[in-house]
């Protein structure tokens, strides 16, 4: 988890505060863009639409104010992305009735091979780390939006909760609700499949 | 669940999501660098400020919003006052009228016609000693 606030009171953020901000949070955002649209071309589009809004909007915004204003943006790409989609699954369900289903009914560790086996040299605990690693991602993924969303600033981001209110724009109490739900549904999930972190 | 317990289960998820961001191919991460590059190329400078430097900035920053909001509010206060004074104006050149007009005994027929001004006129003769 990380913080990209500034010491400097209200000062602007420079070019130095912005690249610093953008490399923290650019891998992590990119994660969440592909919890979301589970694309990874989608999801780069995503994360590179985002950092150049923020750039070239709030550019000269505070550094403590970028990490809010910087998941607003964020989530408002991601929402036109569904838009976007909404629109085109309508023509290609009027096409074809045999569009591929997203697979949400698979159990991650099958597909575990396929997806992480590349990048593990073995050991039985990083075998282990990216079962875990792949399930939690899996339940993430089947989080409802604002649930996801509210989760993910609050705690990966570790942004608070006026701040997550103010990026989600919604209430403080909306956020904690979104929170308390998303955690009891990870909780629940995890316990099914036996996982204890 | 209680809140500790929720905010401890989501660290640990966190903690693992971390790792999930180690993992990402080099192409993945070849992308991210570029689009960042990117952004930082198109950052939006703060042009206002930045061409002032000392008074010059306090000025344009902090001053000049109160001076105009200054302006405005005294604008205002100058309406008010102008339309009161103008309005006590108007009826004292009425009230002059009727008086010159009482005295010189010139008054005109619409006077007479008009049922307050008989009235008054009755109540300040019967009010008068003479």
């Amino acid at each position: 988890m990380a913080r990209h606030g500034s010491d400097r009171g209200n000062s602007l953020a420079t070019r130095i505060e912005l690249s610093e901000f953008l490399t923290g949070i650019e891998r992590r955002s990119f994660k969440q863009a592909m919890f979301a649209v589970q694309n990874e071309d989608q999801a780069l589009d995503i994360v590179q639409d985002a950092m150049l809004k923020l750039a070239e909007k709030y550019g000269d915004k505070p550094a403590e104010e970028l990490p809010m204003l910087f998941q607003r943006i964020l989530q408002n790409t991601i929402r036109d992305f569904y838009r976007r989609q909404k629109v085109r699954s309508l023509w290609t369900t009027l096409l074809s009735s045999f569009t591929p289903a997203d697979d949400e009914d698979g159990d991650p560790l099958e597909t575990l091979q396929t997806h992480e086996g590349s990048n593990i040299a073995t050991p039985h605990a990083s075998l282990e780390q990216a079962q875990v690693l792949a399930v939690i991602e899996k339940e993430i993924k089947k989080l409802p939006p604002r649930q996801r969303e509210a989760f993910l600033m609050r705690y990966w981001e570790d942004m608070d909760i006026a701040e997550t209110a103010a990026a989600m724009g919604c209430t403080e109490g909306s956020v904690k609700t979104h929170c308390s739900r998303a955690t009891h549904a990870l909780a629940t999930a995890l316990k099914t499949k036996g996982i204890e972190l | 669940m209680n809140y500790q317990d929720e905010r401890q289960f989501a660290n640990k998820i966190s903690q693992v999501l971390n790792r999930g961001t180690d993992n990402l191919g080099p192409e993945v991460r070849a992308k991210l660098q570029a689009a960042h590059q990117e952004a930082l190329a198109h950052q939006k400078n703060h042009v206002a400020g930045l061409s002032l430097a000392g008074v010059g900035q306090f000025t344009s920053d902090v001053l000049l919003p109160q001076v105009r909001k200054l302006a405005a509010l005294l604008a205002l206060a100058v309406g008010v006052v102008g339309a009161y004074y103008w309005n006590s104006f108007q009826q004292a050149a009425e009230n002059e009228e009727i008086d010159s007009a009482l005295l010189a005994d010139e008054l005109p027929i619409n006077a007479y016609l008009d049922h307050g001004f008989s009235s008054w006129l009755e109540h300040s003769s019967q009010s008068s000693p003479e």
